[in-house]
């Protein structure tokens, strides 16, 4: 959190583009070329197949309620990939617990949506610990 | 019945906190309505014609007399002191104020009850018969599984953004009250040849602009592997169904265009790739969750020749207890109980709505009479599920009180309606004053026992909340250039002999549509071989001539 306050103070926050995590915010510190870049409505089975040379994945959300990145996700992570997954496009602070639960790590905002959704809404929605029904159900004791 | 334990109630409750935040945050004008949109729909938060309407889960359409007073005080508190009862076994307000939301909903919290998921593009509340658990011959009670993918569905993160909604329903008999064919998804408890329990599961139907009977994409599924079926059925809907256009993205037309077998391959493939490895739910919960829906300890009855006695006597008495005794109850697995139906159709009345006081007095019976049970059905009907059958003629008393006797269960008059343009902002014709129209003028002419079994399912637009495509007789109502008219279907069915209905010709106007439907009654009247063939059985033998001759006499250009 002191990192953020950090670079919030420096101003950096109005990079092109700001990282969201379950820490705050962060820079945007990706080589693009080590990043295989997708998206929402990409078939998963040719992705899966360029796995074995990738570290990042960048996913892209046609919209806000484009839920396929999320299946894409899952299907990435089903495969056996490790790496960090990152989401960008429209999406809306109330959905980082999707993200979170189908396998992204981060999502990446423009400087629009950082001046409209600033790092306090983000921590709001990452307080509230909703119960996980689908890991209750594989797994009641 | 289900109690919640801690988990499910942290849930509830953390919901409710997160929507109060929503509900701020578009208050002062952070959010605004299109941002707001689809935070309040998965909160069953709709904006209709005149006020915004809240529509509260009841899963499986079941409840207890604790629930229903509940659901009297909200509409006391925060509404106009009634309810109204929908197809998909909810209740809504339709006069709630948005700063009152939250509120109503913690109280809705208090009884284990909420509005998460009744709206949006998202897993809804899973339906089941509502005879489940109560008549004789099912595979299991349906609400077993029905409350397993509850728990599954709610808040899962992969299928909160689907294409479009997705309606699931289950039952546990091989007679259909649940209307499996007409769902996204339709499961039904089935035995193999070794006499496993299993599900037959169907596929892509549904009402609306583009009705579709349900396809069976599996014949037989091992019991504990539906959870991994489904998934692999919503993973594929979510990946491949249209967005482009939301007339076409429920996974009805994804069927339609890619075809059965494709969608078929593609769900298999995925099955099949997990079914040996994937995790099945927990022992413990499907144990707790099977315990939970065990019928009630039943009083049992020493001597049911005096109870039959007794029955015949006060039947005697009272021909309206005849009537009812007749009308409103069905065979219980148990010879000391029967299932009683209590209508919410009074003649005149709108389908589906009951006051404040109603509500109490149908919690009342079931806590005095019926082991604390009741039922919503997708009729917009009550049932109280176990009634033993000495309390018959007294609840019959009490429910005549209350303007609740309405002897009519399965005939004319006992009309599924959509609240159409009195109320939603769909609409492009009224419903409710059709169905009140048909129902009064049945009753003045006293024939609505002889006409026998018959469903009216009556749609203000075509997105078919009123069921029209799979009434016997089906009324759609339309906007002719800012007149109201009104097409009929003869022959559909939504049991388990699935059938979607036939136009009959030419709409008919506002002024017309009792004048046709009781030109179609006398036609099945006059042409029926005895009272036991009944509507849908005639119009199946004899088809769409003699109504359309009859309907269409004097109409030269369809002649």
């Amino acid at each position: 959190m002191l990192m953020t306050r950090r670079l919030l103070k420096r101003g950096m926050v109005m990079d092109e583009y700001t990282i969201v995590t379950d820490q705050g915010f962060q820079v945007d510190d990706w080589d693009e070329a080590s990043v295989l870049q997708l998206n929402g409505e990409d078939d998963a089975s040719h992705a899966v197949q360029r796995l074995d040379s990738v570290e990042n994945i960048l996913i892209t959300f046609g919209g806000a309620h484009d839920g396929r990145g999320f299946s894409l996700a899952r299907e990435l992570r089903e495969a056996g990939f490790k790496g960090h997954i990152r989401a960008k496009g429209p999406l809306v602070t109330d959905q980082w617990r999707h993200l979170r639960q189908t396998g992204f790590d981060s999502l990446m905002l423009s400087a629009e949506q950082v001046e409209k959704m600033p790092l306090h809404t983000w921590q709001d929605v990452q307080n509230i610990s909703l119960p996980n029904y689908q890991h209750r159900v594989f797994s009641a004791t | 019945m289900y109690q919640y334990d801690d988990f499910d109630q942290e849930f509830v409750r953390a919901r409710v906190k997160e929507f109060r935040g929503q509900v701020k945050r578009r208050v002062d004008g952070v959010l605004t309505e299109d941002e707001f949109k689809p935070l309040r729909l998965q909160n069953g938060l709709y904006l209709q014609l005149h006020a915004y309407m809240l529509r509260v889960a009841i899963p499986y359409g079941t409840l207890n007399a604790k629930q229903m007073r509940k659901l009297a005080d909200i509409a006391e508190r925060y509404d106009r002191g009634y309810g109204h009862f929908t197809t998909r076994q909810n209740i809504q307000f339709n006069w709630i104020n948005l700063p009152d939301v939250p509120d109503a909903l913690d109280d809705l919290a208090d009884v284990e009850m909420h509005a998460i998921q009744t709206s949006g593009n998202c897993i809804r509340n899973v339906t089941a018969d509502h005879f489940a658990g109560a008549v004789a011959g099912e595979v299991e009670d349906p609400r077993i599984t029905a409350e397993l993918m509850r728990q599954w569905s709610t808040g899962h993160p992969e299928y909160a953004f689907l294409p479009r909604k997705f309606k699931i329903a289950v039952t546990g008999s091989q007679e259909d009250r649940a209307v499996v064919a007409f769902h996204d998804i339709g499961l039904q408890l089935v035995r193999n040849e070794d006499g496993e329990a299993g599900y037959k599961i169907f596929v892509g139907g549904g009402l609306g602009r583009t009705p579709r009977v349900g396809r069976v994409i599996r014949a037989f599924l091992p019991k504990d592997d539906l959870l991994i079926y489904v998934d692999q059925i919503l993973h594929v809907y979510n990946q491949m169904g249209r967005r482009d256009n939301k007339y076409k993205a429920r996974i009805k037309i994804l069927i339609d265009e890619m075809g059965l077998e494709e969608v078929k391959a593609a769900v298999e493939a995925r099955y099949e790739a997990v079914v040996e490895t994937a995790k099945r739910p927990a022992a413990d919960l499907v144990q707790r969750i099977t315990e939970a829906f065990a019928p009630p300890k039943l009083a049992s009855s020493d001597d049911l020749d005096a109870i039959a006695i007794a029955l015949e006597h006060e039947a005697n008495l009272s021909k309206g207890f005849a009537a009812w005794l007749k009308q409103n109850t069905h065979q219980h697995f148990d010879d000391g109980h029967h299932i009683v139906s209590i209508s919410l159709k009074a003649h005149g009345a709108t389908p589906g709505d009951a006051s404040a006081n109603q509500m109490r007095v149908l919690a009342d019976l079931a806590e005095r009479f019926a082991y604390d049970e009741l039922r919503v059905s997708h009729e917009q009907n009550i049932i109280l599920p176990h009634v033993p059958k000495e309390h018959l003629f007294s609840i019959y008393q009490d429910l005549v009180k209350a303007g609740l006797a309405t002897a009519n269960i399965g005939l004319v008059s006992d009309i599924i309606a959509c609240p159409g343009m009195d109320y939603c902002a769909l609409a492009t014709a009224r419903s409710i004053p059709v169905a009140q129209e048909i129902a009064s003028h049945f009753e003045a002419m006293k024939i609505e026992h002889d006409i026998g079994p018959l469903k009216i399912k009556i749609s203000g637009c075509i997105n078919a909340c009123g069921h029209h495509h799979v009434g016997h007789i089906g009324i759609l109502g339309l906007d002719r250039a800012g007149v109201e008219n009104y097409q009929i279907t003869l022959g559909g069915d939504g049991s388990e002999g699935a059938s979607l209905g036939d136009r009959t010709g030419p709409g008919f106007a506002g002024d017309k549509i009792l004048n046709a439907i009781e030109i179609i009654i006398t036609t099945y009247l006059n042409g029926r071989e005895n009272s036991d063939e009944h509507f849908l059985d005639y119009y199946r033998r004899v088809g769409m001539a003699p109504f359309k001759a009859a309907l269409y006499a004097n109409d030269a250009k369809v002649a």
